[in-house]
Protein backbone atom coordinates (compact mmCIF):
# COMPACT_ATOMS: atom_id res chain seq x y z
CA UNK A 1 0.00 0.00 0.00
CA UNK A 2 2.89 2.53 0.77
CA UNK A 3 4.56 1.06 -1.98
CA UNK A 4 1.58 2.21 -4.07
CA UNK A 5 1.36 5.62 -2.50
CA UNK A 6 4.82 6.02 -3.43
CA UNK A 7 4.16 5.56 -7.00
CA UNK A 8 2.10 7.17 -7.50
CA UNK A 9 3.65 10.34 -5.22
CA UNK A 10 6.53 10.14 -7.60
CA UNK A 11 5.27 9.70 -10.62
CA UNK A 12 1.95 12.10 -9.89
CA UNK A 13 2.32 14.00 -13.37
CA UNK A 14 2.61 10.68 -15.27
CA UNK A 15 -0.02 9.44 -12.70
CA UNK A 16 -2.17 12.19 -13.59
CA UNK A 17 -2.14 12.23 -17.40
CA UNK A 18 -2.94 8.11 -16.72
CA UNK A 19 -6.23 9.04 -15.45
CA UNK A 20 -7.08 11.68 -17.69
CA UNK A 21 -6.95 10.09 -20.37
CA UNK A 22 -8.46 6.87 -19.12
CA UNK A 23 -11.48 8.65 -17.72
CA UNK A 24 -11.59 10.73 -20.88
CA UNK A 25 -11.82 7.67 -23.40
CA UNK A 26 -14.40 5.70 -21.20
CA UNK A 27 -16.93 8.70 -20.90
CA UNK A 28 -16.41 8.40 -24.73
CA UNK A 29 -16.45 4.85 -24.91
CA UNK A 30 -20.21 4.51 -23.87
CA UNK A 31 -20.94 6.32 -26.99
CA UNK A 32 -18.34 4.55 -29.25
CA UNK A 33 -20.23 1.26 -28.16
CA UNK A 34 -23.22 1.70 -28.30
CA UNK A 35 -23.12 2.96 -31.79
CA UNK A 36 -21.44 0.30 -32.36
CA UNK A 37 -18.74 2.24 -33.41
CA UNK A 38 -16.06 0.08 -31.93
CA UNK A 39 -14.09 -0.27 -35.30
CA UNK A 40 -13.71 3.36 -35.73
CA UNK A 41 -12.83 3.21 -31.71
CA UNK A 42 -9.65 0.97 -33.19
CA UNK A 43 -9.44 3.29 -36.74
CA UNK A 44 -8.71 7.22 -34.88
CA UNK A 45 -5.86 6.19 -32.13
CA UNK A 46 -4.13 4.06 -35.50
CA UNK A 47 -4.97 7.15 -37.79
CA UNK A 48 -3.37 9.63 -34.68
CA UNK A 49 -0.19 7.33 -34.34
CA UNK A 50 0.67 7.52 -38.14
CA UNK A 51 0.00 11.38 -37.69
CA UNK A 52 2.56 11.62 -35.04
CA UNK A 53 4.74 9.20 -36.63
CA UNK A 54 4.58 11.89 -39.65
CA UNK A 55 5.19 14.86 -37.07
CA UNK A 56 8.32 12.93 -35.54
CA UNK A 57 9.75 12.33 -38.74
CA UNK A 58 9.06 15.77 -40.03
CA UNK A 59 11.00 17.19 -36.55
CA UNK A 60 13.77 14.56 -37.48
CA UNK A 61 14.50 16.53 -40.71
CA UNK A 62 14.08 19.84 -39.41
CA UNK A 63 17.09 19.30 -37.26
CA UNK A 64 18.37 22.57 -34.88
CA UNK A 65 15.05 23.85 -33.09
CA UNK A 66 13.47 20.43 -32.97
CA UNK A 67 13.21 20.90 -29.67
CA UNK A 68 11.19 23.80 -29.48
CA UNK A 69 8.90 22.19 -32.69
CA UNK A 70 7.99 19.89 -30.01
CA UNK A 71 7.04 21.94 -27.25
CA UNK A 72 5.23 24.01 -30.57
CA UNK A 73 3.06 20.26 -30.79
CA UNK A 74 3.67 19.70 -34.53
CA UNK A 75 3.01 15.57 -33.75
CA UNK A 76 -0.55 16.68 -32.35
CA UNK A 77 -1.16 18.78 -35.21
CA UNK A 78 -0.63 16.42 -37.72
CA UNK A 79 -2.39 13.90 -35.88
CA UNK A 80 -5.56 16.22 -36.16
CA UNK A 81 -5.42 16.75 -38.77
CA UNK A 82 -5.16 13.23 -40.19
CA UNK A 83 -8.04 12.16 -37.36
CA UNK A 84 -10.54 15.18 -38.99
CA UNK A 85 -9.72 13.51 -42.49
CA UNK A 86 -10.06 10.08 -41.43
CA UNK A 87 -13.56 11.23 -39.28
CA UNK A 88 -14.85 12.55 -42.57
CA UNK A 89 -14.23 9.32 -44.93
CA UNK A 90 -15.99 7.04 -41.54
CA UNK A 91 -18.72 9.84 -41.62
CA UNK A 92 -19.03 10.21 -45.42
CA UNK A 93 -22.64 8.94 -46.17
CA UNK A 94 -21.91 7.36 -49.55
CA UNK A 95 -19.44 4.88 -48.55
CA UNK A 96 -20.94 3.78 -45.83
CA UNK A 97 -24.01 2.95 -47.82
CA UNK A 98 -21.49 1.22 -50.21
CA UNK A 99 -20.00 -1.07 -47.74
CA UNK A 100 -20.99 -0.13 -44.11
CA UNK A 101 -18.86 1.86 -41.27
CA UNK A 102 -17.04 -0.79 -40.19
CA UNK A 103 -15.31 -1.73 -43.21
CA UNK A 104 -14.16 1.94 -43.69
CA UNK A 105 -13.11 2.18 -40.47
CA UNK A 106 -11.11 -1.69 -41.29
CA UNK A 107 -9.94 0.44 -43.90
CA UNK A 108 -7.85 3.37 -42.28
CA UNK A 109 -7.08 0.91 -39.21
CA UNK A 110 -5.24 -1.11 -41.65
CA UNK A 111 -3.53 1.17 -44.17
CA UNK A 112 -2.81 3.77 -41.05
CA UNK A 113 -1.30 1.16 -39.73
CA UNK A 114 1.09 -0.26 -42.26
CA UNK A 115 2.01 2.87 -43.39
CA UNK A 116 3.18 3.93 -39.87
CA UNK A 117 5.41 1.00 -39.60
CA UNK A 118 6.85 1.99 -43.31
CA UNK A 119 7.52 5.41 -42.75
CA UNK A 120 9.02 4.76 -39.78
CA UNK A 121 11.41 1.83 -41.14
CA UNK A 122 12.78 4.66 -43.23
CA UNK A 123 13.33 7.38 -41.17
CA UNK A 124 16.06 8.03 -38.75
CA UNK A 125 13.95 7.15 -35.66
CA UNK A 126 13.67 3.60 -36.24
CA UNK A 127 10.71 0.95 -34.66
CA UNK A 128 11.44 1.57 -31.59
CA UNK A 129 9.74 4.91 -32.07
CA UNK A 130 6.71 2.50 -33.09
CA UNK A 131 7.00 0.40 -30.42
CA UNK A 132 6.44 4.27 -28.05
CA UNK A 133 3.28 4.68 -30.57
CA UNK A 134 1.81 1.21 -29.64
CA UNK A 135 3.00 0.57 -26.20
CA UNK A 136 3.40 3.95 -24.81
CA UNK A 137 5.65 6.09 -22.24
CA UNK A 138 3.20 7.33 -20.00
CA UNK A 139 5.51 7.37 -17.15
CA UNK A 140 7.53 9.97 -19.18
CA UNK A 141 4.84 12.32 -18.75
CA UNK A 142 6.00 15.50 -16.97
CA UNK A 143 4.43 18.36 -15.83
CA UNK A 144 4.49 20.25 -19.43
CA UNK A 145 2.63 17.20 -20.72
CA UNK A 146 0.04 16.76 -18.04
CA UNK A 147 -0.64 20.85 -18.76
CA UNK A 148 -1.29 19.75 -22.58
CA UNK A 149 -3.11 16.64 -21.24
CA UNK A 150 -5.90 18.38 -19.56
CA UNK A 151 -6.62 21.69 -21.47
CA UNK A 152 -7.51 19.00 -23.96
CA UNK A 153 -9.27 16.11 -21.89
CA UNK A 154 -10.44 18.30 -19.03
CA UNK A 155 -13.07 20.26 -21.61
CA UNK A 156 -13.76 17.41 -23.62
CA UNK A 157 -14.74 15.47 -19.83
CA UNK A 158 -16.77 18.99 -18.75
CA UNK A 159 -18.64 18.39 -22.28
CA UNK A 160 -19.16 14.74 -22.17
CA UNK A 161 -20.45 14.56 -18.80
CA UNK A 162 -22.28 18.14 -18.56
CA UNK A 163 -24.19 17.15 -22.32
CA UNK A 164 -24.49 13.40 -21.42
CA UNK A 165 -28.37 13.70 -21.74
CA UNK A 166 -28.03 15.17 -24.93
CA UNK A 167 -25.37 13.08 -26.35
CA UNK A 168 -27.36 9.78 -25.27
CA UNK A 169 -30.82 10.73 -27.06
CA UNK A 170 -28.58 11.51 -29.70
CA UNK A 171 -26.67 7.98 -29.65
CA UNK A 172 -29.73 6.32 -28.58
CA UNK A 173 -32.08 7.66 -31.74
CA UNK A 174 -30.60 10.39 -33.54
CA UNK A 175 -34.00 10.60 -35.59
CA UNK A 176 -35.93 11.34 -32.60
CA UNK A 177 -33.47 13.45 -31.01
CA UNK A 178 -33.87 16.22 -34.34
CA UNK A 179 -37.87 15.55 -33.87
CA UNK A 180 -37.82 17.02 -30.41
CA UNK A 181 -35.85 19.91 -31.47
CA UNK A 182 -32.26 18.75 -30.36
CA UNK A 183 -29.41 19.99 -32.87
CA UNK A 184 -28.43 16.31 -33.65
CA UNK A 185 -25.40 17.90 -36.27
CA UNK A 186 -24.24 20.28 -33.25
CA UNK A 187 -23.68 17.55 -30.58
CA UNK A 188 -22.80 14.64 -32.94
CA UNK A 189 -20.08 17.82 -34.24
CA UNK A 190 -19.30 17.71 -30.55
CA UNK A 191 -19.24 14.03 -30.19
CA UNK A 192 -16.81 13.60 -33.30
CA UNK A 193 -14.38 16.93 -32.46
CA UNK A 194 -14.21 15.17 -28.78
CA UNK A 195 -13.36 12.04 -30.33
CA UNK A 196 -10.71 13.28 -32.56
CA UNK A 197 -8.60 15.81 -29.98
CA UNK A 198 -8.68 13.14 -27.41
CA UNK A 199 -6.98 10.58 -29.21
CA UNK A 200 -4.25 12.68 -31.15
CA UNK A 201 -3.09 13.22 -27.21
CA UNK A 202 -4.16 10.20 -25.44
CA UNK A 203 -2.14 8.51 -28.07
CA UNK A 204 0.96 10.60 -27.83
CA UNK A 205 0.89 10.16 -24.07
CA UNK A 206 -0.41 6.35 -23.65
CA UNK A 207 -0.06 4.57 -26.85
CA UNK A 208 -2.53 3.22 -29.13
CA UNK A 209 -3.01 -0.03 -27.16
CA UNK A 210 -3.79 1.87 -24.18
CA UNK A 211 -6.56 4.75 -25.97
CA UNK A 212 -8.01 1.41 -27.83
CA UNK A 213 -8.68 -0.43 -24.75
CA UNK A 214 -10.11 2.63 -23.00
CA UNK A 215 -12.15 3.82 -25.71
CA UNK A 216 -13.85 -0.29 -26.27
CA UNK A 217 -13.62 -1.86 -22.59
CA UNK A 218 -14.83 0.47 -20.14
CA UNK A 219 -18.07 1.64 -22.33
CA UNK A 220 -18.84 -1.81 -22.67
CA UNK A 221 -18.91 -2.32 -19.14
CA UNK A 222 -21.13 0.66 -18.87
CA UNK A 223 -23.59 -0.88 -21.69
CA UNK A 224 -23.65 -4.47 -20.34
CA UNK A 225 -23.92 -3.59 -16.67
CA UNK A 226 -25.74 -0.10 -16.50
CA UNK A 227 -29.66 0.22 -16.81
CA UNK A 228 -29.56 3.84 -17.92
CA UNK A 229 -27.77 6.58 -20.01
CA UNK A 230 -26.48 7.93 -16.78
CA UNK A 231 -25.87 4.41 -15.16
CA UNK A 232 -23.83 3.51 -18.57
CA UNK A 233 -21.10 6.81 -18.10
CA UNK A 234 -20.94 6.03 -14.46
CA UNK A 235 -20.21 2.46 -14.54
CA UNK A 236 -17.92 3.27 -17.79
CA UNK A 237 -15.82 5.98 -15.93
CA UNK A 238 -15.31 3.87 -12.40
CA UNK A 239 -13.91 0.86 -14.87
CA UNK A 240 -11.94 3.41 -16.87
CA UNK A 241 -10.08 4.91 -13.81
CA UNK A 242 -10.09 2.13 -11.61
CA UNK A 243 -8.17 0.01 -14.33
CA UNK A 244 -5.56 2.78 -15.03
CA UNK A 245 -5.05 2.92 -11.57
CA UNK A 246 -4.41 -0.67 -10.94
CA UNK A 247 -2.33 -0.35 -14.63
CA UNK A 248 -0.56 2.39 -12.98
CA UNK A 249 0.30 0.87 -9.80
CA UNK A 250 0.97 -2.59 -10.88
CA UNK A 251 3.44 -1.59 -13.47
CA UNK A 252 5.25 0.68 -11.38
CA UNK A 253 5.74 -0.62 -8.26
CA UNK A 254 4.72 -4.53 -8.08
CA UNK A 255 5.18 -6.06 -12.06
CA UNK A 256 7.77 -3.70 -13.49
CA UNK A 257 5.95 -4.20 -16.87
CA UNK A 258 5.12 -1.29 -19.75
CA UNK A 259 2.39 0.74 -18.16
CA UNK A 260 0.29 1.26 -21.06
CA UNK A 261 -0.23 -2.80 -22.27
CA UNK A 262 -0.82 -3.39 -17.79
CA UNK A 263 -3.55 -0.71 -17.95
CA UNK A 264 -4.59 -2.21 -21.14
CA UNK A 265 -4.64 -5.57 -18.78
CA UNK A 266 -6.13 -4.52 -15.70
CA UNK A 267 -9.26 -3.08 -18.03
CA UNK A 268 -9.99 -6.10 -19.25
CA UNK A 269 -9.93 -7.68 -15.91
CA UNK A 270 -12.56 -5.35 -14.84
CA UNK A 271 -14.27 -5.17 -17.58
CA UNK A 272 -15.01 -9.37 -17.60
CA UNK A 273 -15.86 -8.77 -13.98
CA UNK A 274 -18.76 -6.24 -14.68
CA UNK A 275 -19.89 -8.72 -17.72
CA UNK A 276 -19.66 -11.49 -14.95
CA UNK A 277 -21.76 -9.32 -13.43
CA UNK A 278 -24.35 -8.51 -15.47
CA UNK A 279 -25.00 -12.44 -16.32
CA UNK A 280 -25.42 -12.81 -12.33
CA UNK A 281 -27.89 -10.45 -12.37
CA UNK A 282 -29.32 -11.62 -15.06
CA UNK A 283 -29.84 -14.75 -13.39
CA UNK A 284 -31.34 -13.01 -10.24
CA UNK A 285 -33.33 -11.16 -11.88
CA UNK A 286 -37.11 -12.97 -11.22
CA UNK A 287 -39.28 -13.54 -15.10
CA UNK B 1 -60.86 24.90 -37.05
CA UNK B 2 -60.14 28.87 -36.97
CA UNK B 3 -58.45 29.70 -40.19
CA UNK B 4 -57.00 33.14 -39.21
CA UNK B 5 -54.21 30.84 -36.58
CA UNK B 6 -51.11 30.00 -38.46
CA UNK B 7 -51.19 26.36 -39.41
CA UNK B 8 -48.91 24.01 -37.51
CA UNK B 9 -47.45 22.95 -40.87
CA UNK B 10 -47.58 23.99 -44.29
CA UNK B 11 -46.74 22.41 -47.03
CA UNK B 12 -45.88 24.55 -50.42
CA UNK B 13 -45.62 22.88 -53.98
CA UNK B 14 -42.75 20.42 -52.25
CA UNK B 15 -41.03 17.50 -53.88
CA UNK B 16 -39.05 15.39 -51.64
CA UNK B 17 -37.24 12.07 -52.29
CA UNK B 18 -33.95 10.49 -51.74
CA UNK B 19 -30.39 12.24 -52.79
CA UNK B 20 -31.38 13.54 -56.12
CA UNK B 21 -34.21 11.00 -56.89
CA UNK B 22 -37.72 12.38 -56.66
CA UNK B 23 -40.59 10.41 -55.29
CA UNK B 24 -42.91 12.85 -55.22
CA UNK B 25 -43.78 16.26 -56.44
CA UNK B 26 -46.24 18.93 -56.32
CA UNK B 27 -47.01 18.47 -52.70
CA UNK B 28 -49.32 21.21 -51.12
CA UNK B 29 -50.43 20.38 -47.57
CA UNK B 30 -51.86 21.99 -44.72
CA UNK B 31 -52.11 20.95 -40.68
CA UNK B 32 -53.94 22.89 -38.81
CA UNK B 33 -54.77 21.91 -34.89
CA UNK B 34 -57.37 19.01 -33.86
CA UNK B 35 -56.90 18.08 -37.67
CA UNK B 36 -56.66 14.44 -38.60
CA UNK B 37 -54.76 13.53 -41.63
CA UNK B 38 -54.74 9.92 -42.62
CA UNK B 39 -51.69 9.07 -45.21
CA UNK B 40 -52.73 6.44 -47.38
CA UNK B 41 -50.53 4.58 -50.35
CA UNK B 42 -48.89 1.95 -51.72
CA UNK B 43 -45.72 0.55 -50.16
CA UNK B 44 -42.84 2.74 -51.92
CA UNK B 45 -45.30 5.38 -52.60
CA UNK B 46 -43.38 7.84 -50.43
CA UNK B 47 -44.99 8.26 -46.88
CA UNK B 48 -42.75 7.94 -45.01
CA UNK B 49 -40.41 9.85 -47.02
CA UNK B 50 -42.95 13.09 -46.87
CA UNK B 51 -43.52 12.45 -43.29
CA UNK B 52 -39.73 13.12 -43.20
CA UNK B 53 -39.63 16.09 -44.98
CA UNK B 54 -42.45 17.56 -42.67
CA UNK B 55 -40.98 16.42 -39.55
CA UNK B 56 -37.47 18.37 -40.73
CA UNK B 57 -35.60 15.54 -41.04
CA UNK B 58 -34.68 16.44 -44.13
CA UNK B 59 -34.88 19.21 -46.40
CA UNK B 60 -37.56 18.90 -49.55
CA UNK B 61 -35.68 18.98 -52.67
CA UNK B 62 -37.76 21.68 -53.58
CA UNK B 63 -40.34 23.93 -52.43
CA UNK B 64 -41.18 24.71 -49.19
CA UNK B 65 -42.01 23.57 -45.56
CA UNK B 66 -42.86 26.13 -43.25
CA UNK B 67 -43.71 24.96 -39.34
CA UNK B 68 -45.34 27.50 -36.84
CA UNK B 69 -44.03 28.10 -33.55
CA UNK B 70 -46.24 25.61 -31.92
CA UNK B 71 -45.20 22.91 -33.98
CA UNK B 72 -44.31 20.47 -31.29
CA UNK B 73 -44.30 16.90 -33.00
CA UNK B 74 -44.72 13.32 -31.60
CA UNK B 75 -43.38 11.23 -33.48
CA UNK B 76 -43.61 7.17 -33.79
CA UNK B 77 -41.23 5.99 -36.70
CA UNK B 78 -42.69 3.21 -38.75
CA UNK B 79 -39.63 0.83 -37.51
CA UNK B 80 -37.02 1.41 -35.43
CA UNK B 81 -33.60 0.81 -36.63
CA UNK B 82 -30.72 -1.71 -35.59
CA UNK B 83 -31.40 -3.13 -32.20
CA UNK B 84 -30.06 -1.01 -29.43
CA UNK B 85 -27.22 -2.13 -27.53
CA UNK B 86 -27.81 0.45 -24.33
CA UNK B 87 -30.28 -1.20 -21.98
CA UNK B 88 -32.00 1.71 -21.20
CA UNK B 89 -35.14 0.97 -18.92
CA UNK B 90 -38.55 2.15 -21.02
CA UNK B 91 -39.16 4.83 -18.70
CA UNK B 92 -36.13 6.55 -19.06
CA UNK B 93 -37.21 6.18 -23.19
CA UNK B 94 -40.22 7.93 -22.62
CA UNK B 95 -38.46 10.63 -20.22
CA UNK B 96 -35.53 11.51 -23.05
CA UNK B 97 -38.75 12.93 -24.88
CA UNK B 98 -39.98 15.01 -22.04
CA UNK B 99 -39.15 18.84 -23.01
CA UNK B 100 -35.93 20.15 -21.35
CA UNK B 101 -36.85 22.75 -18.81
CA UNK B 102 -33.82 24.95 -16.72
CA UNK B 103 -34.19 24.00 -13.26
CA UNK B 104 -32.41 20.33 -12.97
CA UNK B 105 -33.48 18.91 -10.02
CA UNK B 106 -37.65 20.11 -10.56
CA UNK B 107 -37.18 18.89 -14.33
CA UNK B 108 -35.77 15.48 -12.81
CA UNK B 109 -39.13 14.86 -10.75
CA UNK B 110 -40.92 16.27 -13.88
CA UNK B 111 -39.60 13.61 -16.50
CA UNK B 112 -40.24 10.86 -14.26
CA UNK B 113 -43.69 12.18 -13.49
CA UNK B 114 -44.05 12.61 -17.53
CA UNK B 115 -43.05 9.30 -18.34
CA UNK B 116 -45.34 7.58 -16.00
CA UNK B 117 -48.39 9.12 -16.94
CA UNK B 118 -47.17 8.62 -20.58
CA UNK B 119 -46.46 5.07 -20.06
CA UNK B 120 -50.09 4.61 -18.14
CA UNK B 121 -52.00 6.34 -21.09
CA UNK B 122 -50.35 3.24 -23.66
CA UNK B 123 -51.00 0.44 -20.71
CA UNK B 124 -47.38 0.17 -19.98
CA UNK B 125 -47.15 1.06 -16.37
CA UNK B 126 -46.42 -2.30 -15.54
CA UNK B 127 -42.85 -2.37 -17.81
CA UNK B 128 -41.50 0.98 -16.87
CA UNK B 129 -38.63 -0.64 -15.28
CA UNK B 130 -38.02 -3.58 -17.75
CA UNK B 131 -35.24 -2.49 -20.41
CA UNK B 132 -36.58 -1.49 -23.67
CA UNK B 133 -34.48 -3.55 -25.60
CA UNK B 134 -36.00 -6.31 -24.34
CA UNK B 135 -39.50 -5.87 -24.60
CA UNK B 136 -41.53 -7.40 -27.33
CA UNK B 137 -42.10 -5.75 -30.85
CA UNK B 138 -45.23 -4.53 -30.05
CA UNK B 139 -44.88 -3.43 -26.44
CA UNK B 140 -41.86 -1.39 -27.81
CA UNK B 141 -44.26 0.45 -30.11
CA UNK B 142 -46.35 1.09 -27.21
CA UNK B 143 -43.27 2.54 -25.87
CA UNK B 144 -42.97 4.76 -28.82
CA UNK B 145 -46.02 5.99 -28.48
CA UNK B 146 -45.43 6.87 -24.95
CA UNK B 147 -42.04 8.75 -25.78
CA UNK B 148 -44.53 11.04 -28.56
CA UNK B 149 -46.87 11.64 -25.78
CA UNK B 150 -44.54 13.00 -23.65
CA UNK B 151 -43.15 15.59 -25.53
CA UNK B 152 -46.45 17.17 -24.82
CA UNK B 153 -47.04 17.56 -28.74
CA UNK B 154 -49.35 19.82 -30.18
CA UNK B 155 -49.21 16.88 -33.52
CA UNK B 156 -49.08 13.70 -33.58
CA UNK B 157 -46.80 12.06 -36.78
CA UNK B 158 -48.13 7.99 -36.78
CA UNK B 159 -45.99 5.87 -39.42
CA UNK B 160 -48.33 2.79 -39.37
CA UNK B 161 -48.51 2.85 -35.56
CA UNK B 162 -51.01 0.02 -35.21
CA UNK B 163 -48.13 -2.36 -37.34
CA UNK B 164 -47.15 -5.30 -34.90
CA UNK B 165 -50.26 -4.40 -32.19
CA UNK B 166 -52.48 -6.51 -30.81
CA UNK B 167 -56.54 -6.21 -31.34
CA UNK B 168 -56.84 -4.75 -28.04
CA UNK B 169 -53.72 -2.23 -28.35
CA UNK B 170 -55.11 -0.99 -31.90
CA UNK B 171 -58.34 -0.15 -30.84
CA UNK B 172 -56.85 1.52 -27.36
CA UNK B 173 -54.75 3.59 -29.64
CA UNK B 174 -57.61 5.07 -32.03
CA UNK B 175 -59.59 5.85 -29.03
CA UNK B 176 -56.43 7.46 -27.29
CA UNK B 177 -55.53 9.65 -29.88
CA UNK B 178 -59.13 10.66 -30.14
CA UNK B 179 -59.59 11.44 -26.81
CA UNK B 180 -56.35 13.42 -27.19
CA UNK B 181 -58.17 15.64 -30.28
CA UNK B 182 -61.08 15.89 -28.54
CA UNK B 183 -59.62 17.08 -25.40
CA UNK B 184 -55.97 19.03 -26.06
CA UNK B 185 -57.14 19.66 -30.09
CA UNK B 186 -53.94 17.77 -31.10
CA UNK B 187 -53.50 17.34 -34.64
CA UNK B 188 -52.86 13.51 -35.97
CA UNK B 189 -50.99 12.64 -39.26
CA UNK B 190 -51.58 9.24 -39.68
CA UNK B 191 -49.77 6.51 -42.11
CA UNK B 192 -51.81 3.52 -42.16
CA UNK B 193 -52.60 0.76 -44.82
CA UNK B 194 -56.28 -0.09 -43.57
CA UNK B 195 -58.11 1.52 -45.38
CA UNK B 196 -60.81 0.99 -42.76
CA UNK B 197 -58.94 3.32 -40.17
CA UNK B 198 -58.43 5.67 -42.87
CA UNK B 199 -62.34 6.11 -43.44
CA UNK B 200 -63.53 5.69 -39.66
CA UNK B 201 -60.92 7.74 -37.95
CA UNK B 202 -59.74 10.31 -40.71
CA UNK B 203 -61.59 13.72 -41.93
CA UNK B 204 -59.21 13.88 -44.56
CA UNK B 205 -57.44 11.87 -46.47
CA UNK B 206 -54.13 11.72 -48.75
CA UNK B 207 -53.56 9.63 -51.42
CA UNK B 208 -49.91 8.79 -52.79
CA UNK B 209 -49.78 6.86 -56.23
CA UNK B 210 -47.27 7.45 -58.91
CA UNK B 211 -45.40 10.06 -57.54
CA UNK B 212 -48.44 12.18 -56.91
CA UNK B 213 -50.84 13.35 -54.28
CA UNK B 214 -54.20 13.81 -54.04
CA UNK B 215 -56.02 15.18 -51.00
CA UNK B 216 -60.00 14.97 -49.99
CA UNK B 217 -62.70 13.60 -47.66
CA UNK B 218 -62.17 10.00 -47.26
CA UNK B 219 -65.46 9.03 -48.83
CA UNK B 220 -64.07 10.48 -52.26
CA UNK B 221 -60.71 9.79 -52.28
CA UNK B 222 -61.06 6.37 -51.49
CA UNK B 223 -63.88 5.63 -53.57
CA UNK B 224 -63.90 1.88 -54.37
CA UNK B 225 -62.98 2.27 -58.32
CA UNK B 226 -60.00 4.39 -57.19
CA UNK B 227 -58.97 1.92 -54.69
CA UNK B 228 -59.74 -1.42 -57.36
CA UNK B 229 -57.78 1.20 -59.82
CA UNK B 230 -54.86 1.09 -57.21
CA UNK B 231 -55.10 -2.69 -55.50
CA UNK B 232 -56.38 -4.83 -57.90
CA UNK B 233 -60.03 -5.29 -58.04
CA UNK B 234 -59.65 -9.00 -55.81
CA UNK B 235 -57.46 -7.67 -52.61
CA UNK B 236 -60.27 -5.45 -51.79
CA UNK B 237 -62.66 -7.17 -50.34
CA UNK B 238 -60.41 -8.52 -47.51
CA UNK B 239 -58.93 -4.89 -46.54
CA UNK B 240 -61.74 -2.83 -46.75
N1 LIG C 1 -32.97 5.28 -47.07
C1 LIG C 1 -33.34 5.37 -48.35
N2 LIG C 1 -32.43 5.64 -49.30
C2 LIG C 1 -32.78 5.75 -50.59
N3 LIG C 1 -34.04 5.60 -51.05
C3 LIG C 1 -35.00 5.32 -50.15
C4 LIG C 1 -34.70 5.19 -48.77
N4 LIG C 1 -35.86 4.92 -48.12
C5 LIG C 1 -36.81 4.86 -49.06
N5 LIG C 1 -36.31 5.11 -50.28
C6 LIG C 1 -37.05 5.12 -51.54
O1 LIG C 1 -38.10 6.07 -51.46
C7 LIG C 1 -39.31 5.54 -51.99
C8 LIG C 1 -40.41 5.77 -51.02
O2 LIG C 1 -40.12 5.12 -49.81
P1 LIG C 1 -41.00 5.31 -48.52
O3 LIG C 1 -40.30 4.63 -47.41
O4 LIG C 1 -41.33 6.74 -48.35
O5 LIG C 1 -42.32 4.51 -48.94
P2 LIG C 1 -43.61 4.25 -48.07
O6 LIG C 1 -44.76 4.82 -48.82
O7 LIG C 1 -43.42 4.70 -46.67
O8 LIG C 1 -43.69 2.66 -48.16
P3 LIG C 1 -44.14 1.57 -47.05
O9 LIG C 1 -45.61 1.42 -47.18
O10 LIG C 1 -43.45 0.34 -47.49
O11 LIG C 1 -43.70 2.06 -45.73
C9 LIG C 1 -39.06 4.07 -52.29
O12 LIG C 1 -39.05 3.91 -53.68
C10 LIG C 1 -37.70 3.77 -51.74
O13 LIG C 1 -36.98 3.01 -52.68
MG1 LIG D 1 -43.21 3.80 -44.88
Amino acid sequence: MNDALDVVGLFRFAFAGTLLTALACGLLGVHVVARRMVTAGLALPQVAAFGIALGLVALSHADGHSAHAVEAGLPHVVALVCEVIAVLIIAWPRARAAVGQAAIAGMLFAGAGAVTVLVMAHSALGMEEVHHLVEGNVLAVGRADVVVLASVLIPVIVALALGSRRLISCTFDPEMAATLGVRVRLWQTLFYACFVVTAAVAVHAAGTLFVFSFLVLPGAAGVVLGRSGAGAMIVSAIVAVGGATLGFVASASAWDTPTGPTCAAAVLVLFLGCFALAAVRQRLTPG
Amino acid sequence: MDSSVTPLVRVSSASVGWGHKTILSGVDLVLRDGDYLALVGPNGSGKSTLLRAILGLAAPLSGRVERSPRWRAGYVPQREGAAQLLGVRAAEVVAMAVPASWMPMSARARRREAAQTALSAVGMTAFAHHVYRDLSGGQRQRVMLARALASEPTVLILDEPTNGLDVGAQRDLLDLVRRLRAERGLACLLVTHSIRIARTEAETVALLHEGEMALGAPADILSEARLAQLYGARALGGVA
